[in-house]
């Protein structure tokens, strides 16, 4: 059958009559892009799906691509800003008994450090990467719910300078990123510290949530004909899967830090066992989110590594099933394994136990991945190009941070090293390897799709050798000074331990990894500003992110793509087969059925809109203020409400009709 | 009926992790009844956990081979096989961990702190 036939078989069936009987309203029917030629097609959908120009256009815009490129460099800066954190903290241990920093200052440094690297940084930019990636992944228009979209960006942002802004005026956080009680507590916990902790977590959380949503309804019914469940790219699953854990985590720790804020400004006593609260229900609240947190961060650059391996091994993924699969059971044993951060909390060991049990099992869909992805490097004829190296860097690290982890999943084991700097290598080891690597090497994958450039080869390598090197400099010595006893959080130690040479040289190794980002950003630079073009697909990649310009227009592709394999652009060599049917004057996408990818409905998607950053302002506010007194939520209701109206009140667009 | 007749292809999907949640959340809650009490029920409680989650493996692989809801319009076998498989390798793996975590009980005693 040829392109052309399909065209045509798969064009979607003209709209039922509709009558203007009953409640509806009849339908106005606007020009479709079937049988339209390619330059009027071109001027209608650039008219149709631009963000309007102008300051209030930019606030207003809802385009995918414009709200991941803001997430993307607002995390990457969030990223610079934990570095600094990193390297002061690095500076001040470099040896015995420094005066450089102060401990109340380190205890700060130290909790802003894991704040932003874990609430600010990572998890944004990986969703960020899929707020960009997966809409065109799946051959889409825009993102499911692009207002919410935009307003996720603008509740991020508020929250993540709240907490910086909190660190300039020395009112930052000082008890560590999971915060336990009583020491955040109101008994310990003076001031309004840990309350900044608390409300930077409501903020963070609201907008994860918000993009959690997008991205699965994106995902379930906005798929091109014919992507059916098994021939999704692997990179859009583990998307996929990590929304769902995001579902599902984030509201357990926006509880902890809710009952937190209740204990210190409404004297409740939900945590302090003096008056019957419980304690340890902290930590089980904070950690049913803080482990699958971990997942939340690696199972996305898990799929990233599975976008990067078939393209420079030069054939399909080896095992698509067990990737699938694997992707799936780690989601949901990510739920099973967060008393492994409490064995040190007096629990009965045989209920302990359970955890090992789960956190020893999660190796097997793990060491599946990884035996797939290494399968297909085997039979493949790999070409080592920047991303590729930085798989190879995943590889090495994040197997060692494996191994350790499975060492601490083991009890008596835990019980000795808890609170020391092993544990500190070991999730350095699996968060860096497991996800900063992959996000290096995606950045290099993806660049050119984004900016139209290619990033520089050359300083790519001396980029990954520095880094590579480097972090490991400054991160196996950690695992030895931990076994010799030396406990994490600590802003100084006494020269007699014999500690001095070796955090010598871990500063040493921080430095040299601080420096390979100093080039990476030189190397991003660069690339926007004088790298070669790049040209639609450079990297002759298989997935239909791969099929559009780039960067790629407005509306993401001329006509929506149909889909015949699970690497449509390898399959289809000549032109990607196609339908048509969509309006052009107002902003409509395709439905799809979940299981098939069928055609289903036409559906109109959101026009910009400035309601989106007035409601995150309210919401803001709203958080900000609560940390002062409780009243905030009654008065913060009235704004919210007006935004929110505004928000979804008819503006007679054509996207408004039903 | 059609269910059990034509298998479902998502069982395994459904039972293999339902089953393993349920097994961490009771056997967890069932330590210390197990030490009040002294009556060993972690271990037969995994066991039948484990069960459950094989059996809707078995569904999926009914489906597998009787084509699941690949009968209805708009669906097809291909798509059914692939979750078909996808559900019984879940239901075989969670079935695995609930039974490491069921054996714990052998070895270790419920009352240790």
């Amino acid at each position: 059958m040829s392109s052309a036939d399909l065209t045509s078989e798969r064009d979607l069936p003209p709209e039922r009559e509709t009558s203007a009987k009953g409640d509806l309203a009849p339908e106005h029917d606007g020009p479709r892009d079937t049988g339209m030629d390619d330059a009027s097609l071109h001027r209608w959908l650039a008219r149709t799906w631009r963000t309007p120009p102008g300051i209030i256009g930019a606030l207003s815009s809802v385009d995918h691509k414009v709200i991941a490129r803001r997430y993307l460099i607002t995390a990457f800066v969030f990223l610079c800003l934990g570095g600094l954190n990193a390297v002061a903290m690095r500076i001040q241990l470099s040896g015995p008994q420094r005066g450089l920093i102060g401990p109340d200052l380190y205890n700060q440094l130290f909790t802003m450090h894991g704040v932003t690297m874990m609430f600010l940084f990572a998890v944004p930019i990986v969703q960020a990467t899929g707020i960009y990636l997966v809409p065109l992944m799946v051959g889409t228009r825009n993102i499911a719910f692009p207002r919410l979209n935009a307003f996720s960006y603008w509740v991020y942002l508020s929250g993540g300078a709240f907490a910086w802004i909190s660190f300039l005026l020395n009112m930052a956080p000082d008890v560590g990123w999971f915060a336990y009680v009583p020491l955040s507590g109101p008994e310990f916990g003076p001031g309004k510290r840990a309350d900044v902790w608390a409300q930077m977590i409501t903020y963070t959380e609201v907008s994860s949530l918000a993009v959690a949503v997008a991205t699965i309804v994106t995902v379930l019914k906005q798929r091109a004909p014919g992507m059916s469940l098994d021939k999704i790219p692997l990179y859009v699953w583990a998307l996929l899967v990590t929304s769902f854990v995001v579902l599902f985590a984030m509201p357990a720790v926006m509880i902890t830090s809710t009952f937190l804020i209740l204990d210190r400004l409404v004297g409740t006593h939900i945590f302090n066992p003096a008056e019957g609260g419980d304690a340890l229900l902290f930590q089980h609240l904070f950690w049913f989110f803080g482990h699958p947190e971990v997942y939340i961060i690696f199972l996305p650059a898990t799929g990233m590594v599975s976008a990067i391996i078939p393209v420079f091994a030069r054939r399909p993924v080896f095992g698509y099933l067990g990737l699938v699969l694997s992707l799936i059971a780690v989601g949901f044993l990510s739920f099973g394994l967060w008393v492994h951060h409490m064995f040190a909390t007096g629990l009965p060991k045989l209920g302990a136990s359970f955890f090992t049990a789960s956190s020893m099992m999660i190796a097997i869909p793990n060491g599946v991945q990884i035996f797939c992805w290494l399968a297909s490097l085997w039979d493949g004829r790999p070409v080592i190009r920047t991303p590729l190296l930085f798989v190879f860097g995943f590889f090495f690290i994040f197997v060692i941070g494996g191994l350790s982890g499975v060492m601490l999943a083991s009890v008596p084991l835990d019980l000795q090293v808890h609170d020391t700097y092993f544990v500190v290598a070991h999730f350095h080891y699996v968060l860096i390897g497991g996800s900063v690597f992959p996000l290096l090497g995606a950045t290099y994958f993806w660049f050119p799709k984004i900016t139209g450039r290619m990033m520089s080869e050359r300083l790519g390598r001396w980029h990954f050798w520095l880094a590579f090197i480097g972090f490991n400099a400054a991160f196996f010595p950690m695992h030895l000074v931990g076994l010799w006893g030396m406990p994490r959080r600590v802003y100084t130690y006494p020269a007699e331990l014999g500690w001095g040479n070796i955090n010598l040289l871990i500063s040493a190794g921080a430095v040299l990894f601080f420096l390979s980002f100093v080039l990476f950003a030189f190397n991003l630079v660069h690339g926007v500003l004088r790298g070669v073009p790049a040209g639609d697909n450079p990297w002759d990649a298989g997935t239909l992110e791969w099929a559009t310009s780039s960067p790629p227009p407005s509306y993401n592709f001329t006509r929506i793509p149909v889909v015949t394999n699970v690497e449509p652009l390898w399959a289809e060599r000549g032109t990607l087969p196609v339908a048509t049917g969509l309006r052009v004057d107002a902003r409509e996408l395709l439905i799809s059925t979940v299981a098939e990818a069928h055609p289903d409905i036409r559906e109109k998607s959101a026009t910009p809109s400035i309601w989106p950053l007035l409601a995150a302002i309210a919401v803001g506010g709203t958080f900000l203020y609560s940390i002062f007194t409780p009243w905030a939520i009654v008065w913060g209701a009235a704004p919210i409400a007006i935004t929110l109206i505004g928000w979804f009140w008819p503006k007679g667009d054509p996207e408004d009709e039903e | 009926m059609h269910a059990l007749r034509m298998g479902t292809s998502w069982g395994g999907l459904l039972s293999g992790p339902m089953a393993w949640a349920i097994s961490t959340q009771l056997n967890y809650a069932l330590v210390p009844w197990q030490c009040n009490r002294q009556v060993p029920v972690v271990l037969p409680a995994a066991l039948v956990l484990a069960s459950l989650s094989l059996l809707g493996g078995a569904l999926s692989w009914r489906a597998k081979r009787q084509g699941g809801a690949a009968f209805k319009p708009g669906r097809t076998r291909s798509t059914e096989q692939f979750v078909a498989d996808l559900a019984m390798l879940a239901a075989l793996l969670f079935a695995l961990v609930i039974i490491m975590q069921g054996s714990a009980a052998l070895i270790l005693d419920e009352c240790l702190r």
